[in-house]
């Protein structure tokens, strides 16, 4: 582990994605206005000492909406992504391992899914069910699992031919166990590297989606549905859709930049075991 | 103990046109308490297939493996569950049969962990007993397989492959990527362990000389054949095919012999698989040939006196 | 002393890594003399692939090197890049362990051939073409004008094998470096490598053998040189060496070997990144003694020699 933090690409992006983080969880505390309060005396400000990235069209304080929006993002990207990774693991490890088919069930599942434009796919889901952010998790859900049911099977594939697996077969081991204590741990950090850049893309498809009023009501703040408002006053006021895009371009770079980081880690890890072992 | 009756093995490959390739032809053994058979031949001679056939790791096309009398082919995997910890496989590669995440100690353990019945403290002195009796001290316990070295890692392997008290182990060319030194500390090792416990032990190698060190008996394959089968094959060869291996290892004749260039057999040939490359083949070699019992040997030669 | 072809003298490399810096190779010192079979013998992870690799300068780039290494009198431990790889492949080629790795699937066997003596011998296309078929023909792939234009796959293994000692040959190097040549490899296939190469060697090619394989060794070499733990331990003429070794880990290492009773060297190896001070061997050897924990000297002795206390 204290390797993996000696790469700089993976510091720099826990940095900023620890600075996100810090921001939505106290975003109460650290908010300088409430994100409710109107104030339509100083609508649409361009930034100054006291509105540091303005106001909005009914005089909401922009950074203080940015904060609340980040909770709403990261949420919805951690959220989204473990429910995914925990469906998508679970079908890849079963169709890797037993094959047969179950294999061409659960792959051929995939495949439709992955048939559809994954933006498209959204948008239908979310059609069908109506506006809302859990619909629109949902439906982001329904796009993402198949990203890791492929890694995972891909990878369960990989390990299932090892020996310690047949070892632990030829000592009495039933599958589930082979699955739970050989397989999972061996196929995780692939898995785990898919995850990172997945929050980031799930972030982005949110932002999107809200951005087009599928997602989250315009009354609660987030990123997408913020740029979706100040789309009306881009000519006049754009520093309405400067900060929430800036922040969700900074997340979406983050975690992508921790995944890539985080898969020359751990590759650089492999390499340095393999020079090792020719001493 | 172990008995094995005229294991055949095939593979299959190809989508359209399928190609079958047979690997092990009706290979019959058999195994005593205490006893070292060695199998010698070269790679590719279907040595290392009838190794996992023999410990049920892969089902033969036909033939049959008896274990103490009872039958194992055919078993299914609940029953077979109760013999598997009494034949065991040492491979190779040990950085291939221990999980890698795993310490090596909790790698020894999880045979015993698998069977179940057994507490903690029980589990941890029997793995303590069984790194003392591979020669590994208490600080190997806790490290990961890359920390070890080959022949370190090979012992952690033969420490779990003892855990649920083996009655045989079969290694499949498990020294021979390993250097003199060490091959030479494994092997003794092994024949201590197989002194204390009366364990069968199969030793399967193309090493030849370490055959001879190791084995009571020594089978050699050739084709997936047995073609000779007797207690002093390396003093008295008596299959061509034997006696070219032992030219083979003391350099004796330095001119290009060229075994994989003659080509295949033509097909519905029946006669001696090793009819090509043998030196001394006739129009009888053109004959099948069967085992023929000369002089306390078993021998696939229609000429050996 | 015109009959030297390889000068090695006071080379040392170590590697740093995650742990500390691996000494792989520590004060080596050797000479092969021209049409001389030598063979480094030693386990693996000894450092003796490192100072093969030293020698063609083709260590990994973090490598730390000292040392001088003269081939026909020309120091190519001091040469630019540039010009070492006009001497690579020309003056000293060397041989992989594994044909399959070594040989480009994608390009055919006869361009692959020709290509050295293209780049080193200024070839024309035609020539080479000409000279790749002899080439084959000499190794016994037959036959030559329809073998040289297929691809790697179409070989069996020993074919590829003899096209890649071919390749290695193709520019009339002077001396063969092979690192591992029959490591992992059965009976049979071993001592067809000893046949190409002895047959490469009596054309007046010297070789350094690195192995481990003490069997193979004995029946090429005409000079033995033993590598323990990074450094080079014992030189001595091949019938000498093995009728009577000197250096107690050589003798340890010849009684492990099957036809002399399999008998295992007491202790592991030590970790090449804190060496054992003194004498590397003594944690080991059955005759250590209080001065062994100084720097054994390297003791000359009718033609051989040898790092240990005992003989100085």
């Amino acid at each position: 582990m204290i390797e993996i933090l000696k790469n700089r690409q993976i510091i720099l992006s826990l940095i900023i994605l620890g600075g996100l983080i810090f921001m939505a969880v106290f975003a109460g505390v650290l908010a300088p206005y409430d994100y409710k309060e109107k104030d339509l005396q100083n609508r649409q400000q361009p930034p100054s000492s006291d509105h540091l990235f303005g106001t909005d069209h009914l005089g909401r304080d922009i950074l203080t909406m940015v904060m609340y929006g980040a909770r709403a993002s990261l949420f919805v990207g951690f959220a989204v992504v473990s429910v995914s990774l925990a469906i998508g693991v679970t079908l890849g490890v079963l169709a890797g391992y037993y094959g047969g088919w179950l294999d061409e069930i659960i792959m051929r599942l995939t495949d439709s899914f992955l048939a559809f434009p994954s933006m498209f796919l959204a948008l239908a889901i979310t059609a069908f069910l109506g506006q809302g952010m859990e619909n629109m998790m949902l439906a982001l859900i329904a796009v993402e699992w198949t990203v890791f049911a492929r890694v995972a099977r891909g990878s369960t594939l990989d390990v299932k031919t090892k020996g310690y697996v047949r070892a632990s077969r030829w000592v009495g081991a039933s599958n589930s166990y082979v699955m739970i204590k050989h397989v999972l741990p061996n196929i995780i950090s692939p898995v785990l590297i898919m995850a990172s850049i997945g929050i980031g893309n799930v972030i982005l498809a949110a932002a999107g989606l809200s951005f087009l009023g599928f997602g989250v009501q315009p009354s609660t703040p987030e990123w997408g549905s913020m740029l979706n408002a100040g789309r009306t006053y881009f000519s006049t006021a754009p520093w309405l859709m400067f900060f929430p895009g800036l922040l969700i371009m900074m997340t979406v770079l983050a975690f992508n930049y921790f995944g890539d980081g985080l898969r020359d880690a751990l590759d650089q890890k492999m390499k340095n075991l393999e020079l090792e072992g020719r001493f | 103990m172990l008995k094995a009756e005229n294991l055949r093995c095939v593979y299959t490959s190809g989508l359209i046109k399928t190609v079958k390739k047979t690997a092990v032809c009706g290979v019959d053994l058999e195994i005593c308490p205490g006893e070292t058979v060695a199998i010698v031949g070269e790679s590719g001679c279907g040595k290392s297939t009838l190794a996992k056939m023999l410990v049920q790791q892969l089902e033969p096309t036909s033939g049959e493996v008896f274990f103490d009398g009872t039958k194992l082919t055919g078993m299914n995997w609940k029953n077979l569950r109760k013999f598997m910890g009494k034949i065991q496989l040492i491979p190779q590669n040990p950085d291939d049969v221990v999980d890698p995440r795993w310490t090596v100690e909790r790698s020894v353990a999880e045979p015993f962990v698998i069977c179940g019945g057994f507490s903690r403290e029980e589990i941890s002195a029997n793995v303590a007993a069984l790194f003392e009796e591979v020669g590994l001290s208490a600080e190997h316990r806790p490290r990961y397989p890359h920390e070890l070295s080959g022949g370190e890692l090979q012992r952690v392997v033969i420490a779990r492959a003892l855990t649920l008290k083996p009655e045989l182990l079969v290694c499949d060319e498990a020294t021979s990527m390993l250097d003199v030194s060490v091959q030479a500390f494994i092997v003794t090792m092994l024949k201590e362990i197989q002194k204390k416990r009366g364990l069968g032990l199969v030793f399967i190698t193309h090493d030849l000389e370490a055959a001879k060190a190791v084995s009571d008996r020594v089978l050699v394959m050739y084709a997936g054949e047995i073609v000779e089968e007797g207690k002093d094959v390396f003093d008295r060869p008596l299959h061509p095919y034997t006696r070219a291996l032992m030219d083979a290892v003391q350099y004796a004749s330095l001119e290009v012999v060229l075994p994989e260039d003659v080509g295949p057999l033509p097909d519905g040939f029946s006669g001696c698989s090793y009819y090509k490359l043998c030196r001394e083949r006739t129009e009888a070699c053109k004959e099948s040939q069967k085992l023929r019992n000369v002089s306390e040997r078993l021998v696939r030669c229609w000429k050996a006196k | 002393m015109s009959d030297v072809l390889l000068k090695v003298s006071g080379v040392s490399v170590s590697i740093p890594t995650g742990q500390g810096a691996v000494h792989a190779v520590d004060d080596a010192a050797f000479s092969i003399n021209k049409h001389e079979v030598f063979s480094l013998i030693g386990e693996s992870g000894s450092g003796k692939s490192i100072l093969g690799q030293a020698i063609m300068r083709l260590l990994p780039p973090n490598a730390v090197f000292s040392g001088k290494v003269e081939l026909g009198g020309m120091e190519i431990s001091a040469l630019s890049e540039k010009e070492m790889q006009k001497v690579r492949g020309k003056t000293v080629a060397s041989i992989a362990q594994n044909p399959y790795l070594a040989m480009n699937p994608g390009i055919r066997v006869g361009t692959q051939i020709a290509e050295p003596m293209r780049a080193h011998l200024g070839m024309s296309k035609e020539e080479a073409k000409a000279r790749t078929c002899r080439a084959l023909k000499y190794f016994d792939i037959i036959p030559p004008e329809v073998r040289e234009r297929e691809y790697p796959f179409q070989y069996s293994g020993g074919m590829l094998q003899r096209a890649m000692v071919a390749m290695g040959t193709a520019a009339d190097p002077e001396l063969i470096i092979a690192d591992e040549p029959t490591k992992g490899v059965d009976v049979l296939k071993k001592r067809n490598i000893a046949a190409i190469f002895q047959k490469v060697a009596s054309d007046g090619c010297a070789f350094l053998l690195i192995t481990h394989d003490v069997g193979f060794a004995r029946a090429m070499s005409d000079r033995i040189a033993v590598n323990y733990c990074g450094q080079i331990i014992e030189i001595a003429g091949r019938d000498a060496f093995f009728k009577e070794p000197l250096h107690p880990y050589s003798q340890a290492l010849l009684d492990a070997v099957p036809e002399r009773g399999m008998h295992p060297i007491p202790g592991s190896s030590p970790s090449m990144i804190e060496v054992p001070e003194g004498c590397r061997f003594h944690p080991r050897c059955p005759y250590k003694t209080d001065r062994c924990l100084t720097n054994p000297p390297v003791v000359k002795l009718e033609g051989r020699c040898v790092r240990c206390w005992i003989y100085a």
